[in-house]
């Protein structure tokens, strides 16, 4: 049996999955709640973001998505990356809107339970999914002719 | 926003531990017999007295229990700071969410009493 310290929290709203998700799914969303500010370009495994909240700084690596239902990202405070904790939020229709439940689990090494041998390993895998995202886009550019 | 501490580091560690069973029911009996020793633990149990020193060190480790050498043994108790800090943990993690999904609750209902977390 797993045993971890975690936390779970749960919220209801009196609105549709699809409007929830938009709170969720979406960066710009997130970004209204989570923190001050979230520098995260789209919620999508292996995206990389930074979140501002008070005097924090947190990193943080998307790290699942099921669309419309639930997100997972592993998080930091940037000074202290062997402190990783990994965080759900999922979404469930409820009696007259949406429950969104929020788990946050402290492990010795969160990036471990997700297959990475370090917080380097997992920022560096998002940096390299981002390479290869980019040069799908250039190569898309180029067929079409497009790039300025 | 709290920041992780040494606490947290400890507080994991503490759980990583007594994440296998053997292991929480070897805290637990240290912690009902008082000082013990491996051999000890051992008489009632179908497990080597090699295997429960290896547990024990790693309780040890994540400060769960302190070990001191009496004669050719070492014998064993429980602290129970580690835990005191994963409950420190659980309360300060737990009103960070709490404040955040009031946010998100504030701004679908206008901060509601059916949007409180629970």
């Amino acid at each position: 049996m797993e045993l971890a310290a975690s936390v779970s929290r749960s919220v209801d709203l009196p609105i549709s999955l699809d409007e929830a998700w938009a709170s969720i799914g979406e960066a710009k969303g997130l970004a209204g709640w989570l923190g001050d500010s979230l520098e995260l370009e789209v919620v999508a495994p292996g995206v990389a973001g930074l979140l501002r909240d008070g005097d924090a700084v947190r990193r943080l690596v998307v790290t699942e998505v099921d669309a419309g239902r639930s997100i997972g990202f592993v998080w930091w405070d940037e000074a202290s990356p062997q402190e990783a904790s990994v965080v759900t939020i999922a979404l469930t229709p409820g009696e007259g809107g949406t429950t969104v439940t929020v788990t946050e689990r402290l492990a010795g090494a969160a990036h471990a339970s997700i297959g990475f041998a370090s917080i380097d390993d997992l920022v560096g895998a998002a940096d390299a999914a981002w390479d290869q995202r980019l040069q799908a886009l250039v190569g898309a550019c180029a067929l079409a002719d497009a790039c300025v | 926003m709290t920041k992780p501490t040494a606490a947290d580091r400890r507080a994991a560690a503490a759980f990583d531990a007594l994440g296998e069973p053997t292991r929480r029911e070897l805290f637990a009996a240290v912690g009902a017999r008082g000082p013990v020793t491996a051999t000890e633990l051992a008489a009632d149990r179908a497990v080597s007295r090699q295997a429960i020193v290896k547990h024990l060190q790693v309780l040890a480790g994540a400060g769960l229990v302190h070990a001191e050498k009496v004669g050719r043994e070492q014998r064993y108790t429980v602290v129970a700071a580690p835990l005191e800090d994963a409950a420190t943990w659980m309360a300060s993690v737990g009103s960070a969410w709490d404040k955040r999904l009031a946010k998100l609750a504030e701004r679908h209902t206008g901060g509601a009493a059916r949007g409180a977390p629970r």
